[in-house]
């Protein structure tokens, strides 16, 4: 005779069956949820919205398809700001695969805001070691990446990239945003921040997140956004000011992550009822 | 909704039979899973030597190094130097670049500690009593007060938690202590949560390219 509860037998395959079920349905039926904007997802928008138009806003990227599904929708709703503003950027990577990943997204979204390559933006490309890259770039940008990424321009051909004009080191630069799946943004804080007057915000995974609450609290960031909740509370803040005219994945995805916690919140009650209730079984037998 | 249909471009397809391939696991262990798997694992692995190379040693290193700047050939020294360590009568050898490379992080750590922990340590001094909201903002002297006093109570218990030097025998260190490991489990939970989140944002980016990538649907 099997002494376990019922809830203890059930095939996990099942489990993946009811939650595949709810994500479709959360993509597919329009769920109108409330969504409420975090103040350190506020506190990075006004840090890009007060940004210096006139100065270059670096964007350094470290994740890879593995966490596309939030990181991708961060880095995008940083640079249709950044692009509806006309603030120069420059791209750079800590990981090989989003230095192609990102570079793709500005030149899909370049079109719509009439960006040029080296006239708007910049790719400065990916380095293998962040400490040393972050040290050089304190003293002089131009001579720690010597050439941009795509046809090996000198950063110092002003005439082919006029995009670096006036950026000599971190202190010409008006601001920093990472989108990261690793913790490098400590080496911004280790090594730039506090060198330099530009502002520093973060876009992390959800799972790093609630660590970075105390550099927020200590003025280390100037806000961040929490993983694809973030990013949708972003877009919400990009269709108030009228950046985008409707919302966009981001904002679908909360519906069936929504649905999805739900289900997970069901799902413990249920183990830890199976759970006690199988200990009694067995203290009955 | 109108379904514009499946997609053509041979991309998503490779896509999008690579993740269902991935997510067969779920049903049960398989070849075509461990296939795809070792196919991903390969792919990552090429991209990265190439990216390593493009986009790092040939600008920063082969191309100056050609270009006159010949010392730059002594990296290859001590970068070849680590892989020693393979070799049993060798391995000395790899001690050096392992020195080396020891000394550079040990003299950044007093730089990485002063940047990072510094300014934390200095915002957990919090006025408790009388605090100013700042201009414009909805918030109360009182509000603010009680918050900051929450705030350095926690850092306190969290932090006579790890008094380990002694025995925690008096009740009032017990109780803080106590306190404090209940306020980590808090924060532990909360990362969990988020911890879950992030794995659904995953698994929702895979269904929605599998449903409007390749299918067209939504």
């Amino acid at each position: 005779m099997n002494r376990t509860h019922w809830t203890q037998r059930i095939d996990p395959r099942w489990l993946y069956l009811i939650l595949l079920a709810l994500v479709i349905i959360g993509l597919l039926v329009p769920i109108p949820l409330p969504l409420i904007i975090g103040p350190q997802t506020r506190a990075l928008y006004d840090a890009v919205e007060h940004a210096p138009a006139d100065k270059l806003a670096i964007l350094c990227t470290n994740w890879s398809a593995s966490t596309q599904g939030e990181n991708r929708p961060q880095t995008e709703v940083i640079l249709r700001h950044l692009m509806r503003r006309k603030v120069r950027i420059a791209l750079m990577a800590w990981e090989q695969q989003s230095t192609n990943l990102a570079r793709e997204l500005v030149e899909e979204l370049a079109p719509e805001y009439g960006y040029v390559y080296g006239r708007d933006w910049i790719n400065w490309g990916y380095r293998a070691e962040a400490n040393g890259t972050l040290k050089g770039m304190v003293l002089d940008i131009r001579d720690t990446f010597k050439t941009e990424s795509h046809t090996r321009i000198a950063l110092t051909d002003l005439q082919r990239l006029p995009v670096m004009a006036g950026v000599r080191n971190t202190k010409d630069v008006g601001l920093i945003i990472e989108i990261s799946a690793a913790g490098t943004y400590k080496n911004w804080i280790q090594f730039v921040i506090g060198s330099t007057p530009a502002k520093f915000g973060y876009g992390p995974t959800s799972v790093m997140a609630p660590e970075l609450y105390n550099y927020i609290d200590a003025g280390q960031m100037a806000g961040m956004m929490f993983g694809i909740k973030g990013a949708a509370e972003y877009e919400h803040l990009l269709i108030e000011d009228g950046t985008l005219k409707k919302p966009g994945f981001t904002t679908k995805a909360i519906a069936p992550i929504s649905l999805a916690l739900v289900l997970l919140f069901v799902l413990i009650g249920l183990g830890n009822y199976g759970m006690i209730a199988t200990r009694k079984m067995e203290r009955d037998a | 909704m109108e379904p514009q249909g499946w997609s053509t471009t041979p991309g998503i397809w490779f896509g999008a039979i690579g993740t269902l391939a991935l997510f067969s696991l779920l049903y049960r262990e398989n070849r075509v899973y461990r296939l795809f798997e070792h196919l991903f694992i390969g792919l990552a692995a090429g991209y990265l030597i190439k990216a390593t190379w493009r986009e790092t040693l040939e600008p920063q290193w082969w191309v100056p190094m050609w270009g006159g700047q010949w010392p730059w050939i002594f990296a290859l020294g001590a970068g070849v130097l680590f892989y020693t360590i393979y070799s049993k009568r060798y391995n000395w050898m790899s001690r050096i670049s392992i020195g080396i490379l020891l000394g550079f992080v040990a003299g950044q750590i007093f730089q990485q500690t002063a940047n990072e922990y510094v300014p934390q340590i200095r915002n957990s001094f919090k006025q408790v009593w009388g605090v100013k909201p700042p201009p414009g903002s909805a918030a109360t002297s009182l509000g603010l007060s009680l918050s900051n006093a929450v705030f350095v109570l926690v850092v306190l218990c969290v932090l006579s938690y790890f008094f380990f030097s002694f025995e925690q025998k008096n009740k009032a260190v017990q109780a803080s202590a106590r306190t404090g490991r209940y306020m980590m489990m808090f924060a532990f939970g909360a990362m969990f949560g988020a911890t879950v989140m992030a794995r659904m944002a995953l698994l929702i980016d895979r269904v929605w390219f599998l449903m409007h990538g390749w299918l067209g649907l939504g």
